[in-house]
């Protein structure tokens, strides 16, 4: 049985394709499309993973989108009559994209897909962040936390997934929402919405937790973890541009950050502000899982949801949370929703039995020898192939070890949003230097934000506090940041945040040997197996799919060295080919429109 | 519960789609029936004092006042003229009334109006009612002629007056009736059945009648059928007919005979038909005769007397330039009430029945209809002001696109959907009037199917839509719903033309 999950029109769109219980293939629309956060009809992502799966349209049983828009239109009618006339506006924007567009969903999917509508299935939102998490876990029976900005009304879901089942206990709504509270203070701090809660995450450790109490003055946060805004404070759910209240600013005493100044100035306000959102999500998550825990008796957990890319609390969750084992899909945004949807519609809906867990994240597309050979001569670009792997993997190593940034493109691009060893730019993580090199001159981005280190799972522990790391799931998918061990710390001075911490992958031999083996071979020059590791992009470009795609932002960008598979390019080889463009997300994004 | 919102949801639904039905049939002319009318035990009805209603189809809107005397006109109560004032009393039916025309464009107001500007001390009392036939004029005179002691009573008769003179009720009414011999036929008036509430609207009011409300009887003539209130067209008039004719010549007489014991000049004024202004007379040996009913009232006046004022060549001669009468109703519009006060002030005036012109004063009536020429039309009003209303909207919204595409595109999209309105206008227009609601109805009749061909399987998802709502009791949204899937449709359908669809996105 073929399972097409499918999620667009509100941000990263993707397609996913569950085929017997098997998530075979699944990609984000923007990894072909080339448009950062692509929302619209994932018709590239949909003919990969058919491509892929071996199956044509026709051999679907079902296709699954991972909302339920009536349910949502609803929401947007009633919150703008409760609202109005404050809501005019946004109800005119939000109106003018439902009735031309997003309303007649069902009827565009099958006339785009050739399929009769009787085989389309609409999934809760956050029923599908929840099997996307629990399906692909390997936890028989879990308690399901997911916390986003908002679906069509649910904004956190707490449920128990029990073989093939999912059963919600308890939801929060709209527009109560961690995530859009957390949204809100990206807004604040003077990041784009939706795009820079990374970069405040990164900034929490310049800061510290000082107006803790001045955030729980806006909120009213129950022993659950359940919040009630005080919406005096907020605009998101009547204001077509602005997030935040003029209220807002007034109780905190300073205006919201310029989004001009980007990263040219670390405030300490605003990073005292990062550092007091981050403990509050934190705090609010905890109750969330301790009230969860206690409900259901269970002792695994499933996260899932925009909130689960939180890798700082993440990571907190499992170390101070009643929790023995916690598991996260490694697209828990509403990317992943498309094969949560294709889950829910398997395993619950159709009542098929689970497959097998989800060790890894690469079920994206992948280009052959012949594919890169072909690219390569066709744009006579200089190159040399190793093709013994292991003498390949020998250069990488050294290449690395002599203080070069590499990119690096070997096999099927990883799932969600994380560079995990197939698309990464690769350097050496005990070189100081590093980081103010790839910021500067390869990422082009905030000069605080953090690298990631890739570590092979059997000494991740020798340099991580992160005990058994076997059990840990989530770091595999680059989900967790936890402490660089102290005596490591003068070591690892690239990948060390600013508050010892790092946001670590464990590479297995057996899911990512290829990786796995660089690592290794690094580890034997060097002894330490650990890569800095960060996503093959520039900033505003999504991570590269083809060899087009890595050619040009290798030739855009300063690295040293581009590996794809056993090819070898070198810096003097970059020059400026016409086929690949990107386009950077628009400005002035806002809550209203990621919600709506 | 989910039941209830079924239900709740399918009385909204029902609610939205008797809207819809309602707003249609009045679009299409059918419009409820208002009243300004109640039952008088002499007169079957008389007009309500101090009653205003609103009156509106498709061909007029006009406001119908009663003052403080039941008349519409500016009475406070029925009395003599004052002192040194001459009176006129125009009896009879709507076209008296001005039923569908507002009072500046009645001719018993423009008359008064242009004898007064002229200087003549003469006044005119405006006693026409709707529905009233010769009997109910004469039995109107008999009870308030002395209270309101007339100079001159003119009656402006109507052919359908003819058949209901012999009918003791008026659709179903109670009404007075005299006999052959002009004499009332004592009986009392029963009142009507109490209004049903339902008939305030169209819908109810189309209901009412398709249950079988009292209608206007056939009347058969050899292989001819018509509506009795035309039979007087009948060359060979069956029985009734007959009597109905002795009866109004006996009416006439009578009202003649009342004039003259009241001191008053007596004139009959015959309104001609629509059909007997626009057709040429009838040959010979036809069985059919339009010209009939008028000349039977100005062979009873002038059988009895009384002077006759005949408008037919004044009409005539105005249809030459403009219509005199409305498309579809058979009442004269503003250009034929000229027509009427022109003929009149004429009559009057070769007549020697007024009073010498004031110093200085002239003629004020319009020799010719009333043209709105060197007027800018009113949709090129509409079409500027959205072009100027939706322009700047789409430039604060879009600031960056240059100011000539944005208002150009506006221009051309509104180009496009004025040309399609006056397009069906004018067609309608060009159609013969009995067609013209039906061609309405099918042109909406058409459209509705193109926009459910377009929408395809998009129908299915407006029933999903619904049922989604109704099921999680969402059941009063549905108003809002019906207007935005209205407009989504729309949408969905104006995008889908290759024509209109730039346009379309640009605007939205």
């Amino acid at each position: 049985m073929n399972v097409l999950g499918l999620s667009f029109y509100y941000h990263d769109s993707a397609a996913a394709l569950v085929k017997n219980g098997v998530l075979v293939a699944a990609s984000a629309e923007e990894r072909f499309s080339r448009k950062k956060h692509d929302s619209g009809f994932p018709e590239l992502a949909i003919e990969f993973c058919l491509k892929q799966g071996g199956i044509t349209i026709h051999d679907v049983d079902y296709v699954v989108f991972y909302e339920k828009p009536f349910v949502k239109f609803e929401r947007m009618l009633l919150t703008a009559m409760a609202t109005f006339p404050k809501s005019a506006a946004v109800f005119r924007e939000s109106m003018q994209r439902w009735i031309s567009d997003k309303l007649w969903i069902k009827s565009m999917m099958s006339k785009r897909l050739e399929v009769p509508r009787s085989k389309f299935l609409f999934a809760d939102h956050h029923v599908s962040h929840a099997a996307s998490s629990f399906y692909t876990s390997p936890f028989e029976e879990a308690a399901i936390l997911t916390v986003d900005g908002a679906g069509e009304w649910t904004t956190s879901t707490m449920a128990v997934g029990r073989g093939n089942k999912i059963e919600v206990l308890k939801e929060m709504r709209f527009p109560h929402s961690l995530g859009l509270l957390y949204s809100a203070f990206t807004a604040y701090c003077g990041f784009e919405i939706n795009e820079g809660e990374y970069k405040l995450m990164g900034m929490h450790p310049y800061g510290e937790p000082k107006y803790c109490d001045e955030i729980y003055k806006l909120l009213d946060v129950a022993e659950d973890g359940s919040l009630w805004h005080d919406m005096r404070y907020f605009k998101y759910h009547h204001s077509t541009n602005d997030t935040l209240s003029p209220l807002f600013e007034a109780h905190f005493g300073r205006p919201r950050r310029d989004p001009k100044h980007q990263d040219t100035s670390l405030d300490p306000y605003y990073c005292d502000m990062a550092a007091s959102i981050q403990r509050v999500t934190e705090e609010i998550l905890l109750k969330m899982i301790t009230h969860l825990h206690e409900i259901t008796g269970l002792k695994k957990l499933c996260l899932a949801g925009g909130v689960a890319l939180n890798s700082v609390a993440n990571y907190k969750l499992m170390r101070e949370g009643p929790f023995e084992d916690v598991y996260i899909h490694p697209a828990p945004g509403d990317d992943g929703c498309s094969a949560g949807a294709a889950y829910w519609a398997y395993n619950h809906l159709l009542d098929q039995p689970r497959g097998p867990a989800l060790e890894h994240a690469y079920l994206g597309s992948e280009h052959g020898d012949d594919s890169i050979q072909s690219f390569l001569e066709a744009n006579d670009i200089p190159y040399r192939k190793i093709s013994d792997d292991e003498e390949f993997f020998d250069f990488v190593a050294r290449t690395l070890e002599s203080g070069h940034v590499c990119g690096w493109m070997r096999g099927r691009c990883e799932w969600g949003p994380r560079a995990l060893g197939s698309r990464s730019i690769i350097a050496d993580p005990r070189r100081m230097e590093m980081k103010e090199k790839l910021n500067s001159k390869i990422k082009f981005r905030e000069s605080f934000r953090p690298f990631a280190p890739s570590v092979i799972e059997e000494r991740a522990d020798e340099f991580f506090d992160i005990p058994e790391p076997e059990r840990h799931w989530p770091a595999r998918f680059m989900l967790y940041v936890a402490p660089v061990r102290e005596e490591k710390r003068d070591v690892l001075p690239a990948i060390t945040h600013e508050d010892g911490s790092g946001r670590l992958q464990t590479v297995y031999r057996q899911t990512n040997p290829a990786y796995h083996r660089i690592i290794e071979r690094f580890g034997e020059l060097t002894d330490v197996p650990v890569i800095m590791n960060t996503s093959f992009n520039l900033k505003g470009e999504p991570i590269v799919e083809s060899p087009a795609h890595a050619f040009n932002t290798f030739s855009l960008s300063g690295m040293d060295f581009l590996f794809m598979n056993n090819f070898i390019v070198e810096a003097s080889a970059k020059k400026k080919i016409a086929e690949t463009t990107f386009h950077l997300r628009h400005d002035g994004d806002s809550v209203t429109q990621m919600v709506s | 519960m989910k039941t209830l919102n079924v239900i709740l949801a399918l009385l909204v639904t029902a609610g939205i789609a008797l809207g819809v039905t309602e707003l249609g049939l009045r679009a299409l002319g059918f419009t409820p029936t208002v009243v300004n009318t109640e039952f008088d035990p002499e007169l079957g009805w008389r007009k309500t004092p101090g009653k205003t209603i609103e009156r509106s189809t498709g061909e007029y809107d006009v406001t119908l006042t009663n003052d403080g005397a039941g008349l519409r006109d500016d009475y406070d109560a029925l009395a003599p003229a004052p002192e040194g004032t001459q009176r006129a009393l125009f009896l009879g039916d709507s076209f008296v009334v001005g039923y569908t025309v507002d009072r500046e464009d009645l001719f018993v107001d423009q008359l008064e109006r242009a004898l007064q500007t002229e200087g003549r001390p003469v006044e005119i009392m405006n006693a026409g009612t709707q529905g009233y036939s010769t009997d109910q004029s004469l039995r109107w005179l008999e009870l308030n002629g002395k209270a309101v002691a007339p100079d001159l009573v003119v009656y402006f008769a109507y052919e359908n007056d003819i058949w209901w003179n012999q009918s003791p009720t008026y659709l179903g009414q109670d009404k007075p009736l005299y006999d052959s011999e002009g004499l009332l036929v004592e009986r009392g008036l029963a009142p009507p059945p109490a209004r049903h509430w339902s008939r305030r609207s169209a819908l109810g009011e189309a209901w009412y009648r398709l249950r079988g409300a009292p209608s206007v009887p056939l009347i058969t003539s050899g292989e001819i059928t018509l509506s009795a209130e035309l039979s007087s067209r009948l060359t060979d008039p069956p029985p009734a007919v007959l009597e109905a004719e002795t009866r109004t010549r006996a009416l006439i007489a009578a009202m003649s005979a009342r004039c003259e014991a009241l001191g008053a000049r007596f004139a009959v004024c015959p309104i001609p038909s629509k059909t007997q202004a626009s057709a040429p007379p009838a040959v010979a040996g036809a069985p059919l005769d339009p010209a009939r009913p008028h000349a039977l009232f100005i062979e009873a006046a002038r059988a009895t007397g009384a002077m006759v004022f005949d408008p037919l060549v004044a009409i005539e001669s105005f249809a030459a330039e403009a219509p005199p009468y409305y498309r579809r109703d058979f009442h004269l519009n503003a250009d034929g009430n000229v027509a009427l006060a022109v003929s009149l002030h004429g009559a009057l005036e070769g007549a020697k029945l007024l009073p010498p012109l004031g110093e200085g004063a002239s003629q004020t009536l319009p020799t010719g209809p009333v043209k709105s020429s060197g007027q800018v039309p009113v949709w090129v009003l509409w079409y500027l002001a959205l072009t100027g209303a939706l322009g700047t909207l789409y430039r604060r919204t879009y600031p960056d696109e240059s100011a000539l595409v944005g208002f150009g595109s506006v221009a051309a999209l509104l180009a496009v959907v004025f040309s399609t309105g006056l397009g069906v206008t004018w067609l309608v227009e060009a159609l013969p009037p009995q067609a013209s609601q039906l061609t309405i109805l099918g042109l909406l009749l058409t459209i509705l199917t193109f926009v459910l061909f377009k929408l395809g399987d998009r129908i299915g998802t407006i029933a999903e839509l619904l049922r989604s709502f109704t099921l999680r009791g969402h059941w009063y949204l549905m108003p809002l719903l019906s207007v935005l899937l209205s407009v989504g449709s729309l949408l969905v359908v104006a995008a889908s033309s290759p024509l209109v669809a730039p346009f379309i996105y640009t605007l939205f």
